[in-house]
């Protein structure tokens, strides 16, 4: 069988096996697996399997993954999510609309010590949502507002998508935490332009709530010193090169076990749900980055993506064009697939595809820390677009008397900064790649 | 059922601590490096090889504990019937891809032992580290196994 075919029937296969509800690691492993046999023999793909578990777990870069994980998840049931949103509302929770503002924030500070959106999106929500409600917000601004700033999880580097796409793309990965700060703080500021302007227009779905003594303000504003801490240790750490980003998930997470169990905070029963809700969520993610191996490597046997970057890059075909109906694709895939899945199967083939394209004249690695904030971007949309936005579920599971329907109309404004961010960062490739620039010299 | 339910989530437990400890070397070696200069030798493959076999021991309790992702999006609005169907189809295939994948990774640890490889800096056998693997995969077969038994017991 030739490559080509063999690869269209592969891709065939995995897709049949994932829209019957096959685990997406057991569509990979099968699809690839034959897809190997197929080109290569049953040998080889005997031979290759003996090595693949251990070379694909033993991996230095990805250990970060498990490790952000466990981060989030004491930071979570430690408490540090509360403290951040309960300082935040004791400065701006009174005004209009204060507290929707307060959630945003909270939300940005949490992703940036957690490096999964719906963690971000569930925590922020338990914490904020009841304070919400009995404040008389509109519900579909509560919710709106914890949904989109769920992404901000992902979106706010350490992201544990983004060390996924390194690894495929084989980027470095504090280069692209670094590039995608701005990026992610764009994104918090466009969400709370969003609140704001949906004040302007009715503000009744906001309404000020009695201001709090000052000196309430301050002991809430003394309670968030652990978080400022760990932000300043962890990313000044990582940022400022003292830390390899391995490192700084493994510091995060003997800190904000520290912090929860000297503030009293964390006994064993919290620390052991944090450890099997880190261990379910990281096996789910390793299984599918095995399948995802198996199969990449049955694909590079075949030699499509060669092909393809080499077909597209002479097609003459304007490359912006390319770039929009690619990024397209990924909001409408979004909208069936989760963020991960969704770069591990298609960045393979799409992104040497990309690299073999000229944009605004940038060189290789800009170029492809660049678009690697590009999908990071596009596949967190799918968070909280309809008919599956994980984000709008769990936020739905914490305010089960807000409709579906409802949380979906209050993202709807949301999305609107989103696609105007997407187009800024695809026009102004600096945004992304700025950073980069300012740390070489 | 209870049994294997148990050991499962031990084993997630047990790689989880085994995280911990790889945050307390590093944190060590990191601390060590800015006040000595002097990182814990062997940092990196220890948390290669360490790392390794917490992800691995953490394998079957994603089966249990509902961690693997599955595109819903088009068969939600199936019939029960037949989402239980390829549910059963899910798990049993689950089962024999575990299975195989514990023969591989058990063959990979042989020879591994065999050829006597070992690591850069300590010059630790790697077997070891690999070992969780096979053990991972065969309590996985088993986990699917499992679910299998007991949704059949829940159509009749």
């Amino acid at each position: 069988m030739s490559g080509g075919l063999a690869a269209a029937v592969g891709g065939a296969l995995l897709a049949v096996l994932v829209v019957l509800r096959l685990p997406v690691a057991a569509a990979l492993l099968i699809a690839g697996g034959l897809g190997f046999a197929l080109v290569a023999g049953v040998e080889p793909l005997l031979h290759y399997l003996k090595g693949l578990g251990f070379g694909r777990f033993s991996n230095y870069d990805l250990i970060s993954v498990p490790l952000f994980l466990l981060m989030g998840q004491l930071a979570a049931e430690g408490g540090l999510a509360s403290r951040l949103f309960e300082a935040a509302r004791a400065w701006i929770g009174h005004r209009p609309g204060g507290l929707a503002l307060a959630s945003v924030g909270a939300c940005a500070g949490f992703g940036a010590l957690c490096g999964s959106s719906l963690a971000t999106a569930g925590t922020l929500g338990r914490v904020a949502m009841p304070a919400l409600q009995q404040a008389g917000y509109a519900p579909a601004l509560a919710t709106g507002a914890l949904a989109a700033g769920g992404t901000l999880g992902i979106l706010i580097p350490p992201s544990i998508v983004l060390v996924v796409f390194a690894l495929v793309s084989e980027q470095n990965i504090a280069k692209l935490f670094l590039a995608a700060l701005v990026p992610g703080l764009l994104a918090a500021a466009g969400y709370l332009a969003v609140v704001a302007l949906w004040l302007q227009r009715d503000p009744a779905a906001g309404p000020p709530t009695p201001a709090p003594s000052s000196a309430a303000r301050w002991q809430a504003s003394r309670r968030v010193w652990p978080v400022l801490v760990m932000l300043g240790i962890v990313l000044g750490g990582l940022y400022g090169g003292v830390f390899t980003p391995v490192e700084a998930a493994a510091v995060g997470v003997l800190m904000s076990l520290t912090f929860g169990v000297l503030l009293g905070e964390l006994a064993w029963p919290s620390i052991e749900r944090a450890l099997l809700g880190c261990g379910a969520t990281t096996a789910g993610i390793f299984l599918i980055l095995l399948g995802a191996d198996l199969f990449n490597a049955f694909l590079a046997l075949t030699q499509l993506p060669d092909r393809l970057t080499e077909a597209l890059a002479t097609s003459g075909w304007p490359p912006l064009l390319i770039l929009t109906a690619v990024l397209l694709g990924y909001l409408v895939l979004g909208c069936v697939m989760d963020s991960l899945s969704m770069v591990l199967l298609t960045v393979p083939l799409i992104f040497p595809m990309l690299m073999g394209l000229d944009f605004w004249g940038l060189p290789p690695e800009p170029k492809a820390i660049w678009l690697g904030i590009l999908i990071l971007t596009v596949v967190e949309i799918g968070l909280v677009t309809p008919p599956f936005g994980l984000n709008v579920f769990i936020i739905h599971s914490v305010a089960r008397d807000v409709p579906l329907r409802a949380i979906f109309a209050g993202v709807l404004p949301f999305l609107v900064s989103d696609l105007l961010r997407i187009a800024l960062l695809v026009l102004f490739p600096a945004l992304s790649t700025f950073a980069l620039e300012a740390t070489r010299t | 059922m209870v049994l294997l339910h148990t050991t499962c989530r031990l084993l997630a437990l047990l790689g989880g601590v085994l995280l911990l400890v790889v945050c307390l070397l590093i944190g060590a070696s990191v601390l060590g490096r800015w006040l000595w200069a002097m990182p814990v030798a062997g940092d990196v493959e220890l948390t290669q090889m360490l790392g390794a076999s917490a992800i691995a021991c953490a394998l079957p309790w994603a089966q249990l504990a509902g961690g693997h992702i599955v595109v819903d999006a088009f068969t939600q609005r199936a019939d029960v019937a037949v989402k239980r169907r390829l549910d059963a189809l899910a798990a049993l295939l689950l089962a024999l891809l575990s299975a195989l994948l514990c023969w591989r990774s058990l063959a990979g640890v042989l020879a591994s032992k065999a050829s006597g490889e070992s690591s850069m800096i300590l010059a630790l056998p790697l077997w070891w580290a690999q070992t969780p693997m096979p053990v991972a995969f065969a309590l996985l077969a088993l986990a699917a196994l499992g679910r299998l038994a007991s949704q059949r017991e829940g159509a009749r």
